[in-house]
């Protein structure tokens, strides 16, 4: 396993415990970290990148340890944050240049030739003379991919990289990174986008309120949740009273009544209900509703 | 490593770029390449900056200072600024998980801003020097842009740019780092400055650090100390701030490291600057235990030395040094104290070849001789000695924050020369007597009695091997009988004798008798080649000039040989009590500092070129080249003929401001008087300076120098005089300043009964004739006074008891000078008559001096010299003087208070127009009444009366108004005006053209809104028709603009008020006379008081309240206002100030 995180716990200064008892295990090739905002998932990373020290526990990556040997693991590592803006002064093949040499590829010739191959293949090559700042914010994320990708790290933590993209430049992003999987890395893709987990991820986790909530493949996450999604056709009134009890994830209207999609295990007094085929979407919703039930009830 | 500096090297290129790419950055380097370019073509091209010229070193340091602090500042910003990026920025988080260290990462970015201002420096350096190329030719100096640039610019930054990061990484807050260190920069360079032996001076800016050509930095080794307190303070705060940058470390006990490396940087600077002070302290120390040494052993028996002859060898930087002495006991005695040099390890002393036992304290030498030796019995002994000078010895009569204040280069801005006064090294010795370098009997300055400071005449002869290739310059004529061993005997006696050793060249030439030369170092001959069209003529000019020191002096120059000697820049002297001598002037030499760089009259070409430019522009008359070169020739040495240098204008507070004097180091009196005469007294130290102070009078600047300070500096020692004896004053050294002062004071007061009973110029013929038959001998001061005193008849030691206590001074009313022409039988008669009156309890004398229309000529032709002499008054003495002129008659009356309450204490007062009379009054002084002061129905206020005249409260009011109140107390009351910065409050200020008695003075302040008032209260003795007369010396823009300010009224504002009526009252001052009573207007007036009120109201810049008179015209009749009258009379009035009334 690349990453094998134990007991961590994160409380900040504040207080505020972000990060629960987390034991997690996460295997090489694309690995998905969901989880709504709040609920731990940069703090997650940030120890993961060696940016934070957790408060306790221990993090082990490529059989280093974390917390002691903070260097190595910074070696096999590639970072690309969630706001990824630039120093607007540096062109695209000095920054890139300036993240290689800081990674220790001292050779200049392998340095530049990696340079070129890497603005090749993230489709920047063209654009190398140009200034950060005057790229696309497309071409400003696969810059920011092309960095952390430059020393051909063994772990590559993305933070939300597909926010604000446009649709092709969000599909040729996930390509991209499925690609790198493939070569025996790791890459760890926390968002909130569901779609992007579906479309790469062989693995995942999902995170709330600090503690892990699901660990396992897309897949099993998605049988979790059959039989737990229902489709119906309702009034105003019942919708209104559904909505009160559970998570309405479809509306749909359909003449003077609504179409309606409804994550529930059981959906009691709605005769019309059918069950429908759950996807990644439903089932996070699923898990959400379920561990905020209880919660609740606690 | 090597990936530490791989790392390092990454992340500070990349720093680089941004920061070369920063728009801050390019807008610094835009200003600092037009600032500096224009500065520098000022200083080497517009203005041919003379100190420049002469120390090429200047340049590259002012340039590089200028260059400091401005990186400094944009610096600051700079360092918290990538800080704040990388705080904003989450894309410094993708450099932040690369596998370098914090400290890499922390010292990349640093060394990325700090290279690329080194290389900014470095290439505007470079630029500097092309300049300085084209400016200055060869005698640029390539190495001092780099030293300048190692020594200045780099310790700046690295501390500037470590503190501003450690307080951003501190504090987290940008704008308060760069307020905190900006606020620091201003506080350091234009609070601290150089407190504390330039502690604070992280910028350079006051720390001396001019490199002399001769001999480079005043003291390298501190001044390198110095700057490796800020590089550590600065290593050591980066240090602390790798360890306090906020990214996880990649390991956490190498983190810990850095506050050890930090603690160790700064451990070192600190003690970098503890031993910068101590030195200092150490020095203060020493300093003070060789001051109580010589208290200690200021009574021993002392020798006078007849004969010197030494033995002098260099060796390296050493000097191997044998004195054959044979010296005269002054008091019988076995132990005999001598004064060496520290630093010198005597070898041995011996009398007729035996060894002589001897104590050594410090510089002390006591010599045991084993036997009683008799008063004048001569003895002969050796001393041999050996090693190298301390300084420390020198100047232990100048007070520490004197020695230790820096010396600014005039003319070019902010560079600091730093002080020397001897230098010893293998290439070039300077020692002058100040150095104690060979032994001299007795001890050096002591603070508790006067005895150590006696000076006597010695026949000197020197031998002298210098290192091969050097020069050796002393005193006497030199010869070099063996290759390499120079001789030099000295005509007469000298009182002390001087060592220089260099790299000399010397061009001399003889002009009858005595011959000048110029010994300069090697390379800076910068004249020859200019006055070589004229060398024909050129002894004839030394003729004319040596012809006009000695027509100014009334001496006559004594020495057989004359030179100037370059010494290096930093030779520093000062001034002192007892001679007008520094040591920069020697016996038969001037050491003139540094190609002669702080005389702009020695800049020949300079001076050539502004001749020819003033000559084309026709400010000059045509001349020829050659008469050009002979008038610079002639003129370049005038500034030997200054007692005083270096004025220095200062503004003080409200408007006020003030002109400091320094003497001037090269004043070319001592040649013929200080070397050659020798007045001592036990008693009275600056006896000789007491006499070469009389016989320089007039020789002084008081006059405009009181224009700007308000007094005079005989004034103010006249006003301390009269809280403190003379005596007292000589040791207090906060007055130093005042010390020639108090002495001339005391000199009058000495010389004045024998002026006035033998005539001026006989005494001062007598007191010569006495000094010049001992021309190069010792003359006791108190033989002078006797062999005076026969002369004049009096007493001449009765004066000295008034300097044991405070001065009792006379005050003087000075009425209307008159000339009347008489017709007598024989002749026409001008008969010249002035009363004046000691009001005091005290007698006086003052001088009288009388100046005629052709007196302004007497000095080059016919005219009829001023005739002076002095008048003596009893207390409460009321004197009328006549005198009577055949051919002219005196225009202006002169007197002289010479010693008495008397603000100004010299007056000149215009005689007046010639009026016809009948009354012949014999000649001569008689004692009449006071009534002849009187003016029957007139009534003046002046603005002197502390009951009858009020001025209105300043404008002010609160914390503010208290704290100026409480700073204004420091000084003296009276002040001068000044048109162009008038004064914020009302200021008292004496002048000879203000009305007054005793004290002619007036308030003045800057005009404005008329909230402003001066108030004067006359107390009317008799109701009726009264005409109102205002004492009217109008300000100096009128008085220096009489034509072109016409068109536009100037006018003072009053406000009359008598009986319930107001009046108000515009005068035109262009209409009214000026330094006269004018008309207010007539008023018939029911009551017994009349308020007069000027505001400050004016279209001029400043108004200027002085005195009101009123004049009853009933009891006195209308009469003609006179257009110009004289000082008016009066006695005091109630309020102590003065009142006028006829009855």
């Amino acid at each position: 396993m690349s990453i094998v995180i134990k007991d961590l716990n994160k409380i900040y200064p504040n207080g505020h415990h972000a990060l629960k008892n987390l034991n997690l295990t996460i295997p090489s090739g694309m690995f998905g970290l969901l989880g709504p905002n709040g609920a731990g998932k940069s703090t997650l990373m940030r120890i993961l990148v060696a940016l934070m020290e957790p408060s306790s526990g221990e993090v082990e990556v490529y059989g280093y340890n974390l917390l002691r040997e903070r260097k190595e693991v910074r070696r096999i590592l590639g970072y690309l944050p969630q706001d990824f803006r630039f120093f607007a002064k540096y062109k695209v093949q000095e920054f890139l240049d300036y993240a290689a040499r800081l990674s220790g590829m001292n050779n200049g010739r392998l340095r530049r030739k990696a340079v070129g191959d890497m603005l090749e293949q993230v489709g920047l090559y063209e654009v190398r003379e140009r200034y950060a700042s005057k790229l696309s914010g497309g071409m400003k994320r696969r810059l920011g991919i092309a960095q952390a990708l430059i020393h051909q790290p063994k772990v590559i933590i993305v933070d939300e990289p597909t926010t604000g993209l446009d649709p092709e430049e969000r599909i040729r992003f996930r390509n991209l990174l499925s690609q790198i999987s493939a070569n025996d890395t790791t890459i760890i893709l926390s968002t909130h986008i569901v779609g992007d987990i579906s479309s790469s991820c062989t693995d995942m986790a999902l995170l709330n309120r600090g503690e892990l909530s699901f660990n396992g493949s897309p897949e099993e996450m998605l049988k979790r949740a059959e039989g737990k999604v229902w489709r119906l056709r309702v009034t105003d009134e019942q919708y209104r009273e559904i909505n009160e009890k559970y998570p309405v994830i479809a509306t749909i209207p359909c003449g003077m009544e609504w179409d309606i999609q409804v994550v529930a295990d059981k959906l009691e007094g709605y005769d019309n209900a059918v069950n429908y085929p759950p996807n990644l979407e439903h089932a996070y919703v699923y898990f959400m509703e379920s561990k905020l039930n209880l919660w609740l009830n606690d | 490593m090597i990936q530490f500096f791989r790392n390092v090297h990454t992340i500070a290129k990349y720093e680089s770029k941004l920061l070369v790419r920063s728009w801050f950055f390019k807008v610094f380097s835009v200003l600092a390449v037009l600032g500096l370019g224009g500065f520098s073509y000022g200083l080497l091209f517009a203005e041919q900056n003379w100190p420049i010229n002469c120390i090429p070193s200047l340049y590259p340091y002012v340039f590089m200072l200028i260059l400091s602090v401005g990186q400094a500042v944009v610096s600051i910003f700079l360092a918290s600024e990538y800080l704040k990026r990388d705080k904003q920025l989450d894309t410094s988080e993708v450099f932040y998980v690369r596998p370098s260290s914090n400290a890499e990462y922390l010292i990349g970015k640093i060394w990325g801003t700090l290279r690329v201002f080194f290389a900014f420096d470095l290439l505007l350096l470079g630029c500097g020097l092309i300049l300085s190329v084209v400016a200055l030719g060869t005698v640029t100096d390539y190495l001092s842009f780099l030293v300048y640039f190692l020594l200045l610019g780099v310790p700046t930054l690295v501390f500037i740019v470590g503190l501003s990061t450690t307080i951003m990484l501190f504090i987290r807050n940008q704008a308060l780092t760069f307020v905190i260190v900006l606020g620091y920069i201003g506080l350091t360079l234009f609070y601290i400055g150089d407190y504390y032996y330039y502690l604070f001076d992280y910028l350079g800016f006051n720390i001396p650090m001019t490199q002399s050509t001769i001999t480079g930095f005043s003291d390298f080794e501190s001044l390198l100390r110095h700057r490796l307190i800020y590089l550590l303070l600065g290593c050591g705060l980066i240090c602390f701030s790798i360890f306090k940058f906020g990214r996880l470390p990649n390991s956490k006990k190498k983190r810990y490291a850095w506050p050890v490396y930090g603690s160790f940087f700064i451990v070192l600077g600190l003690w970098g600057g503890v031993s910068h002070v101590s030195g200092f302290l150490r020095q203060e120390r020493i300093q003070t235990e060789m001051v109580a040494l010589n208290n200690e052993h200021v009574h021993d028996p002392k020798m006078v030395i007849d004969s010197c002859a030494f033995d002098i060898q260099q060796n390296g930087a050493d000097l191997l040094i044998r004195a054959d002495i044979a010296g005269k006991p002054v008091q019988s005695g076995s132990v005999f104290t001598f004064c060496l040099n520290p630093g010198f390890e005597i070898t041995e002393i011996t009398r007729n070849g035996s060894p002589v036992s001897h104590t050594r304290l410090r510089h002390l030498v006591l010599i045991d001789f084993g036997e009683n030796l008799e008063q004048d019995e001569t003895v002969n002994f050796t001393f041999a000695y050996r090693g190298q000078i301390d300084e420390r010895i020198c100047y232990l009569d100048i007070p520490e924050e004197l020695l230790i204040q820096n010396e600014k280069i005039n003319g070019t801005p902010l560079v600091t020369t730093g002080k020397r006064y001897a230098f010893q090294s293998d290439n070039y010795i300077l020692l002058t007597p100040e150095t104690y370098w060979y032994p001299r009997p007795g001890v050096s300055y002591s603070d508790q009695s006067p005895d150590w400071q006696q000076s006597y005449f010695t026949r000197y002869r020197m031998k002298v091997t210098p290192a091969p290739g050097l020069m050796p310059i002393s005193q006497g004529m030199r010869t070099e009988n063996v290759p390499g061993t120079f001789e030099f005997v000295p005509d007469q006696r000298l009182q002390s004798v001087s060592l220089i050793i260099g790299n000399y060249k010397e061009v001399s030439l003889m002009v009858d008798s005595i011959e000048y030369s110029v010994k300069y170092i090697d390379g800076h001959d910068y004249f020859s080649s200019t006055f070589k069209s004229v060398s024909d003529t050129i002894p004839a000019l030394i003729r004319l000039i040596k012809q006009d020191f000695e027509t100014n002096f009334k001496l006559d120059y004594p020495f057989s040989r004359f030179s100037f000697v370059e010494v290096p820049a930093q030779f520093a002297t000062y001034s002192r009590t007892w001679t007008m001598a520094q040591e920069s002037m020697q016996p038969e030499m001037v050491l003139l500092r540094e190609r002669g760089y702080d005389q702009w009259g020695l800049n020949f070409n300079g001076r050539i070129k502004w001749e020819k430019e003033a000559m084309t522009r026709g400010w000059r008359e045509k001349q020829t080249d050659e008469q050009i070169l002979a008038q610079t020739f002639r003129n370049s040495f005038w500034f030997m003929n200054d007692k005083n240098s270096n004025f220095e204008y200062e503004e003080g507070k409200l408007g006020r401001a003030s002109m400091m004097v320094q003497e001037n180091p090269y004043y070319v009196f001592p040649q013929m008087f200080n070397f050659r005469y020798n007045i001592y007294s036990v008693q009275w130290p600056i006896a000789n300076r007491l006499v070469e102070l009389f016989f320089q009078q007039g020789q002084n600047n008081d006059q405009w120098m009181r224009n700007i300070n308000g007094l005079s500096n005989d004034e103010k020692a006249l006003l301390m005089m009269q809280e403190r004896s003379f005596k007292d004053l000589l040791t207090e050294v906060e007055h130093r300043d005042l010390i020639n002062n108090f002495i001339n004071i005391s000199s009058s007061q000495l010389f004045a009964e024998g002026q006035m009973k033998m005539g001026i110029a006989a005494f001062r013929d007598s007191l010569f004739s006495i000094v010049k038959s001992n021309e190069f001998k010792n003359l006791s001061f108190e033989y002078l006074l006797d062999s005076l005193g026969k002369l004049a008849s009096c007493d001449l030691f009765k004066p000295m008891e008034m300097w044991m206590k405070p001065s009792q001074l006379p005050e003087y009313l000075l009425g209307t000078p008159k000339v009347t022409s008489i017709q007598t039988r024989e002749k026409d008669i001008y008969q010249a008559e002035m009363v004046i009156s000691n009001i005091s309890e005290f007698p006086g004398y003052l001088k009288f001096q009388l100046h005629f229309n052709s007196s302004y000529d007497s000095d080059m032709g016919p005219g009829l010299k001023p005739r002076q002499w002095i008048v003596h008054f009893d207390p409460k003495e009321t004197k009328r003087i006549v005198s009577h002129w055949e051919e002219e008659y005196p225009i202006l009356f002169q007197i002289n208070g010479l010693y008495a309450k008397n603000l100004p204490l010299a007056v000149n007062l215009s005689a007046g127009n010639v009026e016809e009379s009948r009354i012949l009054i014999p000649e001569g002084e008689q004692s009449v009444s006071s009534d002849f002061l009187q003016n029957k129905g007139e009534i003046v206020v002046d603005n002197e009366d502390s009951l009858l005249f009020k001025l209105s409260d300043p404008p002010t009011s609160g914390l503010l108004n208290h704290w100026i109140d409480k700073s204004m107390q420091e000084d003296f009351k009276y002040t001068a005006l000044q048109n162009w910065r008038p004064p914020f409050r009302w200021t008292a200020a004496t002048d000879n053209s203000y009305y007054g008695l005793s004290i002619r003075s007036a308030y003045g302040i800057r005009s404005g809104d008329g909230s402003q008032t001066a108030t004067w209260t006359i107390p009317l003795e008799q109701q009726g028709k009264h005409e109102i007369y205002y004492y009217l010396r109008k300000p100096d823009e009128l008085r220096w603009n009489r034509h072109g300010g016409r068109r536009e009224p100037k006018e003072y504002n009053f406000t009359l008020s008598y009986g319930g009526y107001t009046e108000d009252v515009t005068l035109d001052l262009n209409r009214s006379e000026d330094n006269s009573w004018v008309l207010l207007g007539t008023y018939n007036i029911d009551s017994d008081t009349l308020t007069v009120t000027l505001s400050n109201k004016s279209q001029l810049r400043m108004v200027i309240a002085d005195a009101v008179k009123a004049v009853n015209i009933d009891q006195v009749g209308k009469r003609p206002q006179r257009r110009r009258q004289g000082p008016p009379q009066g006695r005091f009035g109630p309020g102590g100030g003065r009142v006028t009334i006829r009855h």
